[in-house]
């Protein structure tokens, strides 16, 4: 059996400003479905897509918030988020719809590095 | 080194997608290969075969064609990134009862597992997103 290539994906965009925030989710869970070792990034912006109680119907746009709650139907169990990205939108990992490990933005290198690949969105 | 490049935003509005184009050509002069282009959100619209810029501007679209048929390159768009902007090949245009396609070969439709299996098969993937 061929080993299982390790792909972190980074988002750093707001959920509802463009559709990259479903792209970048509707990528990793294709990388999970194909039996990859997935990690998510939430940094910047990207924070956003995880805060609970978002309410885009009125937009109307899909919410990005129930999706990731999918994450674990997937068992992509890794999801970090920059903790300095989230300290200076003034909160924290009980605002999230999912469980998250915070990492400071000094240890990101250690993160990637422990990586087969890396996805930006 | 076997690198595949994945593009998120439309050209024109972005600089990524001919930074992309400047990357493998690049890399194919030092001697690397390129396995697969990956157009993904807006990125799609490179694909798009009505694209007509002035003609004293670089044409990017034209280009691409060139490079994956000298290279012998998969041009791969993402098929729901590229219906929801209104690229269609001739296939989903009769599917969805449209008046005309505007994707053709070298660039091919296909889904998401295109982008994981570049990653999989590649030693580098580069994602130009901006």
């Amino acid at each position: 059996m061929p080993t299982m290539t390790k792909i972190l994906f980074i988002t750093d965009k707001s959920p509802y400003a463009s559709i990259s925030a479903k792209e970048s989710l509707d990528a990793a869970l294709v990388g999970a479905a194909f039996g990859q070792e997935i990690s998510l990034l939430f940094r910047g912006d990207g924070i956003y897509q995880l805060i609970k109680n978002q309410n885009p119907d009125i937009l109307p746009q899909k919410n990005i918030g129930a999706a990731l709650t999918a994450l674990e139907l997937y068992d992509i169990q890794q999801v970090f988020v920059c903790r300095q990205s989230m300290l200076t939108r003034g909160l924290n990992t009980n605002d999230f719809v999912i469980e998250t490990q915070s990492f400071d933005p000094e240890q990101l290198a250690d993160l990637m590095e422990t990586q087969d690949h890396i996805l930006t969105f | 080194m076997i690198f595949s490049l994945s593009i998120t935003q439309s050209p024109y509005s972005h600089q990524g997608s001919l930074t992309a184009y400047k990357f493998a050509r690049s890399a194919l002069a030092k001697g690397h290969s390129i396995h697969r282009i990956f157009f993904y959100g807006g990125g799609v619209l490179n694909s798009n075969a009505l694209t007509t810029p002035p003609q004293d501007e670089f044409n990017l679209f034209e280009a691409w064609k060139i490079l994956a048929n000298d290279f012998d390159i998969e041009l791969i768009v993402c098929i729901a990134s590229a219906l929801r902007r209104g690229i269609l090949d001739a296939d989903e245009a009769a599917r969805y009862e449209k008046d005309a396609a505007n994707l053709h070969a070298p660039f091919i439709l296909s889904g998401l597992g295109q982008l994981l299996d570049a990653v999989i098969e590649s030693d580098r993937v580069i994602t130009f997103s901006n």
